[in-house]
Parts: structure tokens; sequence; C-alpha cells
């Protein structure tokens, strides 16, 4: 598959796996790689921006905070005096206490935002980690059911309509070859789309080890068995994990291998990576 | 220094606290050390807060448990224990310990607000932590309680909960909105009346109302809340508290492990032990001659082998350094943290087998790890 069909295929894709998998650096490499093709792209990043992303014409990036979501809001909606009010009072947190989930819902409702303004853009989310990507995506939902009616019920309405359309919006799971990490990719996997109703793009496998070639331990000198044997053990674990993942999950898969580096190095490698890998996607 | 540090944080400790980000194996560190707890002839409790049943997994436990306390049998003279945090039945049981009556329990319990409050994550889970370590820390059954923190970077969040929460619980706005309802909110002050009507624009009316009704129902409860907020805070803050950080080798989990020192040098607690955690193992080498004479005579493949063998010796290599220059820079700020380390092993940690092959590594004395 051409980059600009993979990139394309969704405007908004928002990158989810639990801490370790390196969720964070697939997403700036997805955002790098975007951007080299010469797609205009935007990195939204939630809490902290991200490290190591080389300059690029087409690659913007903002960070997009949920604690401060319910003031932007607010100001958005010309309340900004009583945001300042309410933070200066100490009680935003009743007030986002008071409708769980609101902060999550505020955050995809800037992402709409984003969207809305950049029709031919390509917007990569720097996802939460771990399980609470799909409290994110479920909030718009559960605020619905607790809020009847007033601007956060539109909102939701709006955001909800986002997320369930596939030509929008997609979530890319990143997991390592792992099989503690693969079961719980595939859990999150069949919430995302069960219960949240959101379509996946193809899945990342990061991380992995390279392929071990088959050869008769006596030819080996005994110095250096056991360590055969614990690379073949652990390409076996790898070759198990990934047979799981594919009998669990009809997505494509896309393989990428462990590397050493950081920071922009590692950033620039991974798209590398990723730009073979998606290369080699029918 | 201790020639056995894990073994005598194992016997001495009241309390474990792990922390590490995800990856590194924190959840498998928990269990192991409360394997080794039991294997000293004392009654261990792991409790996870990760959401993610990682430890069940781990110890082949069956998911849904809840707060149920099970028992994991094991060959030792003493006890492992195992549990998750329910947020909601924490929160359930916490309510009806500290309510002066069932039916005020039953008003808190049916309010649309409270009933929020306990499925949203965030803070609730933090405070709940805390309110079931208290629960633990007072039953007999247990010398040595182990809490798995979450894999995130907030995870020492539940250290300060009680305070945010008895901070929330005295707010002035609150204490207002707890006073007896004089017809509703329109009685609401001159200088109350925007801030009101701002959250009622965001939220709604309506869960304004159910949140006043809560906090009335709740109120006078708080203290009790808060007494026991304090007697935890104090616990996790005494020596009988031991800390420990788990991490592993890779550039972004020793970013977080960095990040969780600086947490606890904030904090004012002293880090105890680190655990160094999914280390590449090392293995034997050629001789000079051995290597020369095999590069003479290589297929395709054996090349490859060796050279991903090579690449293992590496790796070992690599780790050691980075994790040597973690242990230097942590040192500065806590001179007497003891080390343990752990190897990676070819596959997943799946069995209490596994589990007690880690602990062995982690009690063996530091000049065989």
């Amino acid at each position: 598959m051409e980059l600009h069909p993979f990139f394309t295929a969704q405007r908004v894709l928002i990158v989810a796996g639990k801490g370790g998998v390196g969720k964070s650096t697939v997403a700036a490499s997805l955002a790098q790689l975007s951007a080299r093709s010469g797609l205009p792209t935007l990195l939204i990043t939630l809490d902290e921006p991200a490290n190591g992303l080389a300059p690029d014409v087409h690659l913007e990036q903002i960070t997009v905070s949920p604690g401060r979501a319910l003031s932007d809001y607010l100001a958005t909606k010309g309340l900004g005096l009583i945001s300042r009010q309410l933070a200066r009072s100490g009680i935003m947190e009743l007030v986002a206490t008071t409708a769980p989930g609101l902060d999550d819902l505020l955050v995809l409702g800037r992402i709409k935002a984003f969207e809305n303004e950049r029709p031919n853009g390509v917007i990569i989310v720097d996802g939460p980690a771990a399980g609470h990507a799909l409290d994110l995506v479920r909030a718009p939902e559960q605020l619905k059911r607790a809020i009847g009616s007033g601007p956060i019920s539109q909102q939701a309405d709006e955001v909800l309509t986002m997320l369930s359309d596939p030509a929008r919006c997609k979530v890319m799971l990143v997991t390592t070859a792992a099989i503690t990490p693969v079961t719980e990719t595939c859990e999150a996997a069949d919430e995302l789309t069960e219960k949240a109703h959101i379509a996946l793009a193809p899945i990342i496998v990061n991380k992995c080890n390279p392929d071990v070639p088959r050869v008769d331990d006596a030819i080996l000198l005994p110095a250096i068995r056991e360590a055969y044997q614990y690379l073949s053990l652990r390409a076996a674990a790898q070759t198990e994990a990934i047979g799981v993942l594919t009998d669990s999950l009809k997505q494509p898969q896309l393989h990428l291998i462990q590397h050493h580096s950081d920071g922009t190095a590692l950033i620039n490698t991974i798209a590398d990576d990723l730009e073979q890998a998606i290369r080699g996607l029918p | 220094m201790s020639t056995q540090p894990v073994i005598d944080m194992c016997v001495s400790a009241r309390v474990i606290v792990t922390c590490g980000t995800g990856g590194v194996g924190k959840t498998s560190v928990a269990a192991a050390l409360g394997f080794e707890v039991a294997q000293q002839g004392k009654r261990a409790i792991v409790i996870t807060i990760d959401p993610a049943r990682r430890l069940a997994d781990a110890i082949g436990l069956g998911e849904g448990t809840g707060n149920e306390i099970q028992r994991v049998p094991l060959d030792a003279t003493g006890e492992l224990w195992v549990t998750m945090l329910d947020v909601q039945e924490t929160f359930d049981s916490l309510v009806r310990d500290t309510s002066p009556t069932p039916e005020r329990a039953k008003e808190v319990m049916d309010n649309s607000f409270y009933r929020s409050l306990s499925r949203s994550l965030s803070g609730t889970r933090d405070y709940m932590a805390a309110e079931r370590l208290y629960d633990l820390c007072e039953d007999e059954r247990f010398d040595v309680i182990i809490v798995d923190t979450p894999p995130s970077r907030n995870a020492l969040d539940f250290l300060e909960s009680p305070e945010r929460l008895a901070r929330f619980l005295k707010h002035p706005i609150v204490k207002f909105l707890v006073a007896p309802s004089r017809g509703g909110f329109r009685l609401v002050n001159a200088a109350m009346q925007p801030v009101f009507k701002a959250i009622s624009t965001v939220v709604g009316g309506d869960t304004l109302t159910g949140t006043a009704a809560f906090l009335r129902a709740f109120d006078g409860m708080e203290e009790e809340f808060s007494r026991r907020a304090l007697v935890v805070a104090a616990t996790l803050r005494s020596s009988a508290s031991s800390f420990v950080i788990v991490t592993a080798p890779s550039p972004d989990a020793l970013t977080e492990a960095n990040h969780f020192v600086s947490e606890l040098s904030r904090l004012g607690i002293t880090l105890r032990l680190i655990v160094a955690n999914r280390m590449p193992p090392h293995f034997g080498t050629l001789t000079a001659t051995e290597e020369h004479s095999m590069a003479q005579s290589q297929s395709g493949d054996l090349a490859r082998v060796h050279e991903l063998i090579a690449g293992l010796h590496d790796d070992a290599d690599r780790a050691d350094s980075d994790i040597q220059a973690f242990i230097q820079r942590t040192s500065v700020a806590f001179p007497a943290v003891s080390i343990a380390f752990a190897t990676e092993l070819a596959t997943d940690i799946h069995d209490m087998d596994s589990i007690g092959a880690l602990a062995q590594q982690l009690a063996a004395p530091p000049s065989q790890q």
C-alpha cells in the first residue's frame, strides 16, 4: 500500500497501547512519516509535548491538556471570566467530579475541532496509556446518560458521530510480541469495536526480535549453545504471541523491529521501518 | 550494606509499595516479593490497583473476583494471598462503615452523583486504594501488605489523595452545598450566583442538585474518612513501609524510574530498593581463536546466528552500564538504597513457578546476581 492512502484512510488516528510498548514513539514516527510523504500532519499529544520530532514544514504538534480542557471550553463559550473564578475558587475539580468523563469529552471535542479546521490534513493522536483509552472514547456516551441536554450533551453527540465514522476516526493499537500484552490488546480491540463502536486501523507489533535461523546445536561451539537456545526460545515465544494476535484479530499487522537508539534517531528509524511495513501491506 | 536486602525487607516491612512504569514486570515483582515473604514463614497479601488483571494472569486466578481475597497454594511455611481493588465495592463498604444509620448509607448509595463518583476512575480510585490499604493494615491475618501501584506516571497520587479529598470536603462551596436546603438554590447569595450558573450551564442543573443531595447525605461522614486517611498517610511515611522502584534497562523505563525517584524525594519518602528487572542475560563467549576459525568457515545461517549472539552480548553490556548509571544517580538522593537484579526470561512470566524463580533471583545475595 502507498503511504497516502494509508494515512488518509481516516482523518483522525488515535494511537493507543499499554505502558512499555512504545506507543508515544510510534505515534511520533507515524506523524513524522506522514509529514515526510508531503501530507499536512498534526500530532496531538495529551499532557506533554512529544520529544525528538525532526522539523518538517508539513508537521505541526500541539498538546491538549485534560486538566485545562474545561477552562478552555468555558473560554470558547464566552465564559472565560466564570472559568477564571472557578479556577481561583478551586472548584473546577468539583465540576469535573460532578460529571466524570467531562475532561475526556472535552479533549475529544478539541480533537474534533482540529479535524473540522483541517479537512485535508492527517491528525495523529498520541492517546492515553493502557485502559484509559477505552475510558476516553466511552466518555461521550456515559456523559450523555448522566446529562440529558445542554451544550455538553450536544458536544457528546458530535464527538460520537466522529468516533463511530471509520472514514473520520480509527484507533491504532500498539502491542509488543509477548503473550501478556497481546492478550490485553485483543481484549482492548473487542471493547473498542463492540462497546465504543470504533473502527481499528492495522495493529502495530513493536519491539520485535529478529528471526533466528534454525541450525543444528551440534555445529555450534559449546560456549555459545546456551545463547543460541535462549534466542530460539525467545523467537518461539514471539511466534506464539503473534499467532494468538493473528487468530484473534482480523486487522493487518505492521511488525517493527526492536532498536536501541532513542530521541530523534529512534523516531526516524521507526518511521523508515513503518514506511517499509506499510508498503508491504496489500 | 546488607548481604540479603530483599529478605531483610520481606521480614521487616509492614507495607511494601512497588512502583514503576508499564512493561517492566512490576506486578510479577510484587507477586515474587509476596512469594518470598511466604518462604520466610510470614503471611503476605499482594493487592494490585491496576485495573488490568495482570497479577491474576500471572498467578492463574480467574477474572471478576473484585475485592475478594484469595490464597495462592504454595509449598511454604508462610502464606501468600492476593486481591484486587474494586473501587465501587470499597466505596460502598466505606459508606456502610462510616454512616450513622443504615438509612443514611442507603441514601448515599442511591444518589446518582455517588454512583458516577465511584465509577469515575481518576481521584476516586486513588482514594479507595488508600482506604483499602487502611483495611488491610487493620487485618490481623496478614503480616506484610504489598501494594502494586498502577503502571502510570501518577501512581503515587494515591499517597496524597486522602489530603486532597479532605481539602475538597472543607471547601466553602462544598460547605455551602451541604448547608440545609432553603428552597433549593434560589437563596444562593449574590456572590455565588454566577458560579452556580456556570456549573449548571456546563453539567446541567439536575446534576448539581444531585451533587448537593449527595454532599448533604454525606455530611458528618467525612470526619471518619479523614481520620482513616491520616492513619494510612502516617503508615506510608513511617519506617514500617518500604518503597521499591521496579525498572528495566530500556531508555523509556529508566526515564520513568527517574521520575519516580524525584516523586519520592518530593514526598519525603525513602526509597529502599531498586529492582533491575528484565536484565538481558550474559552468556559464554568464544575465544579469539575460536572466533577467527568460525569466521573462516560459515554458511549464511550460521553467520547470522553468530551475529545475533554478538547482539545479545551487546544488549547485556549496554543494559549493565545503563542500569549502573541509574543506580549512581539514584544513590545521590537515597544513599542507603539496595539493588536486586533479575534476568529477562525467554518467555513471559505466566505461572507461579516462574514467579518463584523470579523470587529466588531477587533474594539471592548481590554477589550471585
